[in-house]
């Protein structure tokens, strides 16, 4: 089981996160704005954080340099370039399968 | 006895009285005149003499008269067949008998020798300049032309020798050799550059023959002169003139002709030898024929038309034409050519030829430049805007495949036809990810190991949406890679205009079909893209990869398409070709194989 965050302002996305995750045993967090994203990851670090890049007020960059050390972080952007120094642990391109959402999460979580 | 010797004598002898009747007159002399000896001596001697000579030999016959003897008196008598003899007089008056004894000589033939000399010497020494020396050289005569010309004086010349005009232009051997001709008896020409007086000089083509005397030996020579100086310095001024010509046409890289119509016959200057490659041939220039010979194949109706409209109706012309020398080399030139008339009419062409080899080269090379950063400037732009829309797009696609696939999932409706909602989903997202590409287009493009198969699916991608709108079947399959060593975004520009062109000779012919293929071959890498649009024409095969070769109408096409592919082609080390087959036509090109070995990374 392991402990999840979506952050992208579009709600559609975060619903299809949670109708993709509410049946398994993955406990999974959606948030449309960041800074509430960013209180709960400081309160509660999640397993996995997938981030979207262009978000309401920042990016899915500096989004990330807040985060917990620890926490693997997930840039799930529908961008073909991104401009950034950053080094997320991984890039999931929009539009995503779910079958890749769910393998990256089951391969974390196998670890 | 006496009658006897005054009949054989060839001299001629008469007595005569004074009142003008010869009274005896012998043989030689009737011979001579050709009348009767009765008409001699009956009519007055006075209407044999010559008219204009009648008063002198009135005056003569007096001084006889008075008792003068007559030495060497010449007169003119006419013969009975018409001819006028000279005839030169010894005569004396017999006192005792009162009558002239005469002895005369025909001096005719001498008369006219002289006087056909003094004419010739007149007309010599008025015309040409003539001088005279002895056999050291010193001057004895000289005319008023030689005066005229070397500025001297007569009397500053005569008993000098030729040493006052020496201009001292020519060497000790030059006149030592003109001496050994002349003293052997031989006449000498050549000509002679002297001074002048005033220090200037002149050129005179010079004959000097020696004068002999009887026996054979020099006793003076004789110098006639022709002043030509001037021709002299128009020779030199037009040599110069040509020389200058010739120069500056080789730093121009111009060369002049002209040619005479009547004879076909041309006349080049050196750097038209030059330019055309043409090895000059020892005073002979070319003909006509020769010239129309070194265009090329496809130029040479374009030049025999200009040149024919030139000779028949005036007009000029100004061509850039490709020139095929005879060694087989293949130039860019310019030529011009003008008509020249004389009495109205064309009497010859002339014009210049241009060596604009470089200068065409470059200008087309900067044209395909050009075209070729139009051309990625364009697909930057479409690469800007497609990165900069794609977040806009991928989103709601993202909503869309993503709703789509939990439906799925819940198996609660129709898979097939979520299936084709993220199908249209993928496809949406692959033309995004591919425009987006052309964004990155360095100025110097890198190569790096690159996958044809992927680079012909993604041109396919691009180019599919024109084709189907003219119902046209583009084909490939692969099911494996085919590396090559290149630059992807550039190697699918090719294989867009390939299919573009495949797509516009299909579009109006029955079967629409527009099919590619690799092949791994031993040696090589081969794309082949084959449609059945018709084919090309064969004059056109040679030519189809040159810049602004084109056979759409215009706004359709620049032309340049076919020289950009081979340009890149080219780069790629690889070659194109084009072949008719069975529908249409057939480009292959092929890429040397990707070789993977440590240098490689």
């Amino acid at each position: 089981m392991a402990n999840l965050v979506y952050i992208d302002d579009e709600v559609y996305l975060t619903d299809i996160f949670h109708s993709l995750f509410k049946d398994t045993y993955h406990e999974l967090h959606t948030f449309n704005d960041e800074y509430e994203a960013i209180e709960h990851c400081l309160s509660n670090p999640p397993d996995i954080l997938f981030v979207d890049y262009r978000l309401k007020r920042m990016r899915g960059d500096e989004v990330a340099q807040r985060i917990p050390k620890d926490v693997h972080i997930i840039l799930v952007t529908g961008d073909v370039q991104i401009d950034t120094d950053y080094k997320f642990d991984g890039v999931i391109a929009k539009p995503f399968k779910l079958v890749q959402l769910l393998h990256t999460v089951d391969g974390f979580a196998s670890h | 006895m006496f009658e006897r010797f005054f009949n054989y004598s060839n001299e001629l002898m008469c007595i005569a009285s004074l009142d003008g009747k010869f009274l005896h007159i012998n043989d030689a002399f009737v011979d001579l005149l050709g009348y009767s000896r009765e008409q001699l001596l009956t009519r007055p001697f006075l209407d044999l003499v010559h008219p204009e000579d009648i008063e002198k030999t009135q005056l003569e016959m007096r001084h006889i008269g008075a008792g003068q003897n007559t030495v060497n008196f010449e007169n003119r008598y006419r013969c009975s067949d018409g001819s006028t003899k000279f005839i030169s007089w010894k005569s004396t008056l017999d006192p005792e008998s009162n009558l002239i004894f005469a002895t005369a000589r025909d001096i005719t033939t001498e008369k006219l020798a002289i006087n056909q000399y003094a004419q010739l010497y007149k007309m010599v020494t008025d015309n040409i300049i003539y001088v005279k020396t002895d056999v050291k050289g010193v001057i004895t005569e000289v005319n008023d032309m030689f005066c005229e010309i070397s500025g001297y004086d007569r009397n500053e010349l005569i008993g000098k020798t030729h040493k006052v005009v020496n201009s001292g232009v020519h060497s000790h051997d030059f006149f030592k050799t003109m001496w050994k001709a002349i003293r052997s008896g031989q006449v000498w020409k050549d000509a002679i550059t002297n001074r002048r007086k005033d220090g200037s000089q002149y050129v005179v083509e010079s004959i000097v023959a020696p004068m002999l005397d009887i026996d054979g030996k020099v006793e003076a020579y004789i110098a006639l002169r022709q002043d030509i100086t001037e021709r002299i310095q128009y020779q030199q001024l037009s040599k110069k003139n040509l020389d200058i010509l010739n120069e500056t046409g080789e730093i121009a890289k111009v060369g002049g002709w002209e040619l005479e119509i009547e004879t076909g016959q041309l006349f080049w200057t050196d750097e038209t030898f030059k330019i055309l490659d043409v090895q000059k041939r020892n005073g002979a220039q070319p003909v006509l024929e020769e010239g129309l010979q070194l265009f090329t194949d496809e130029h040479k109706p374009i030049i025999d038309k200009a040149v024919n409209d030139a000779a028949q109706n005036g007009t000029p012309y100004a061509l850039e034409l490709q020139a095929m020398t005879p060694k087989g080399e293949v130039k860019w030139v310019y030529t011009n050519g003008k008509a020249n008339y004389r009495d109205r009419k064309i009497y010859s062409l002339s014009g210049t030829i241009q060596d604009i080899h470089e200068k065409k080269l470059a200008e087309l090379r900067y044209k395909e430049e050009r075209q070729r950063s139009i051309q990625s400037a364009k697909f930057a732009a479409l690469g800007e805007l497609a990165a900069s829309v794609a977040h806009e797009i991928n989103n709601p696609l993202g909503i869309i495949s993503g709703y789509a696939e939990l439906i799925k999932y819940q198996g609660r409706v129709d898979e097939q036809k979520l299936e084709a909602i993220m199908k249209s989903c993928d496809r949406i997202a692959h033309i995004v990810k591919n425009l987006k590409r052309f964004s990155r287009s360095d100025s110097s493009p890198t190569k790096t190991k690159v996958d044809l198969a992927e680079i012909v699916v993604d041109a396919i991608s691009l180019t599919q949406p024109r084709a189907t709108r003219h119902l046209a079947d583009i084909d490939f399959f692969s099911n494996r890679e085919f590396y090559v060593n290149g630059n992807h975004i550039e190697l699918e520009q090719v294989v867009i205009n390939l299919i573009n062109n495949a797509v516009d000779a299909v579009a109006k012919k029955p079967l629409k079909q527009i099919s590619l293929e690799l092949k791994d071959t031993d040696s090589d890498i081969q794309l082949r893209v084959i449609d059945t649009g018709g084919g090309i024409d064969d004059g056109l095969k040679i030519r189809m990869f040159e810049p602004f070769v084109t056979t759409k109408t215009e706004n359709m096409g620049t032309g340049l398409g076919l020289s950009v592919v081979r340009g890149i082609v080219e780069d790629h080390d690889a070659k194109i070709e084009v072949e008719n087959i069975e529908q249409g036509a057939e480009f292959v090109i092929k890429f040397p194989k990707y070789i993977e070995e440590a240098n490689h990374g």
